[in-house]
């Protein structure tokens, strides 16, 4: 964000008290690809990451006058997500989806640009993000999501411990073997 | 041990910083499909438009009814005040209307109905400046007061006689015989008057009763010199005509003579001491041969006929 901005929590609550609608278009151009890639990491699946993507923002609508500055917006958002994954996820009985062929095809789909045509370039970009998606996708679902909380949230450690319902030195803990793992699979990576 | 974690998650965040970064510059095109941002940003848009009026138009509109009926009130009600202020200044700022009859009747004329309602403005002011200055007034005046405000500047058409003057000069009588009951004005005035100076009407029947005044003033041969305003009025220098008297002394004389005793004392008990002792004499005239009853409060009158009383001449 950068400076003069308005903040996140005095666009909703513009949005909340005056119904203005640009406030919630600015901060819907903020944090929609965040989290969309916070819910396509965390369900390995297109459809049900739209799913969770589209329902977190409509509750969002939905309970705007439920909203209170208690936080910062983005732990309030991501509460929202993580809730909505969680029912996801208990619904389909496994969190083991892959995200091998759907999440490629998306993300070439997304990155249809002019400049980046030329088929060396995308297919190096593609292999690149399907390998660091392939480490993340291998972690353990709290250890996945805390790490995706801190990198595409760019949420604290005491936030992530708030929005998780566990201790701080629990979210640390995660998050330092899935650094670990990520560490590990990118040296190797570079030795082959 | 959480110092050292942290330091420890430092050190990997600082090695996979790169990566990291790679990860986001790569993902960072990762961004949901067209239709989720159109469904989401309509949903967004229909949610707000659904409320009634946006608040900063609403409050436009709403301060500026009661603003424009506030100023219409406050500009009427100040041109209503500036008008009624007017109109009382300039009741102020004019001369006061002086009628052509306001002043006081030179001559005993009657009084036409104007200038009886200007003398009875005029005397209403009178009587408020007799109020705020009793003491001002002169002992003339005040004793003019006493006997029934016969004589003023400005009396009332009904109290000023039509040939007043006429008849002061015909009949020698004065104001004071103008008045329709002359013994209660004797008496009124006699209230008035110091208590030293004793009754008026005693000494006036003594005089009546002394057989020595009696040979030196004829009786006057009047019909009714038996009556007790004819035996007042009966001197020389006393109103010759004969006022007609009082209901309660005409109740009186027709009473029996121990109901007229009972009631010459109640009158003497009552605070009327004059007209008591008249009342007593005039009775003891009646009746010469009555005895009073024993410890009677009025005193018998000096000259009163009597058999216990002895030689009267002394």
């Amino acid at each position: 964000m950068t400076d003069g901005a308005p903040s996140d929590e005095t666009l909703m609550l513009r949005y909340r008290d005056a119904g203005d609608a640009g406030a919630f278009a600015e901060l819907y151009e903020r944090h929609r690809g965040g989290l969309y890639r916070f819910c396509l990491r965390m369900c390995r699946d297109t459809g049900r990451a739209e799913e969770i993507f589209q329902d977190a923002w409509m509750n969002l609508i939905n309970a705007r006058d439920r909203y209170r500055v208690e936080a910062r917006f983005k732990t309030y958002l991501y509460q929202i997500a993580h809730n909505r994954v969680i029912d996801v996820l208990r619904r389909d009985g496994s969190g083991t989806v892959s995200l091998d062929d759907e999440a490629g095809a998306a993300i070439s789909a997304s990155l249809e640009a002019p400049v980046q045509d030329q088929p060396e370039i995308v297919m190096g970009r593609k292999q690149r993000v399907e390998r660091v998606a392939e480490v993340i996708d291998r972690l353990p679902a709290a250890q996945r999501e805390a790490f995706l909380l801190h990198e595409e949230g760019e949420l604290t450690l005491k936030e992530i411990a708030t929005l998780t319902g566990v201790g701080r030195e629990t979210v640390k803990s995660r998050l330092r073997y899935a650094l670990v793992r990520l560490r590990d699979e990118l040296v190797g990576e570079r030795q082959t | 041990m959480s110092e050292q974690t942290d330091r420890e998650i430092e050190a990997l965040l600082a090695q996979t910083r790169s990566a990291r970064a790679r990860l986001r510059s790569e993902a960072a095109h990762e961004l949901p499909p067209k239709h989720l941002d159109d469904t989401i940003l309509a949903a967004s848009r229909r949610a707000v438009s659904a409320r009634p009026v946006p608040a900063r138009k609403a409050g436009v509109r709403g301060w500026q009814v009661p603003l424009a009926a506030a100023a219409v009130i406050v500009l009427a009600t100040s041109v209503s005040l500036l008008m009624v202020r007017e109109g009382e200044h300039e009741r102020v700022l004019a001369p006061p209307p002086v009628p052509a009859d306001a002043s006081p009747p030179a001559t005993g004329q009657a009084a036409a109905p104007d200038t009886a309602r200007s003398g009875e403005a005029v005397n209403a002011l009178r009587d408020e400046m007799r109020k705020e200055t009793p003491r001002a007034l002169p002992q003339e005046d005040r004793e003019k007061k006493s006997v029934g405000q016969v004589v003023g500047p400005f009396p009332q058409a009904s109290q000023v006689p039509r040939s007043a003057g006429r008849n002061d000069a015909e009949t020698g009588t004065t104001a004071h015989d103008q008045a329709p009951a002359p013994a209660a004005a004797e008496a009124e005035r006699a209230a008035a008057r110091p208590a030293d100076e004793g009754s008026t009407v005693d000494s006036r029947i003594k005089t009546e009763r002394a057989p020595g005044s009696a040979a030196a003033v004829p009786p006057q041969p009047t019909p009714s010199a038996s009556g007790p305003a004819g035996r007042l009025s009966g001197a020389g220098n006393f109103n010759q005509r004969k006022p007609l008297p009082r209901e309660g002394a005409k109740a009186e004389l027709e009473q029996d003579p121990a109901s007229r005793l009972d009631l010459i004392r109640k009158r003497w008990e009552a605070g009327d001491r004059i007209g008591a002792a008249a009342a007593l004499a005039e009775f003891l005239e009646a009746h010469p041969d009555y005895e009073l009853p024993p410890g009677y409060p009025v005193p018998r009158p000096l000259l009163a006929p009597a058999k216990e009383s002895g030689p009267v001449n002394r």
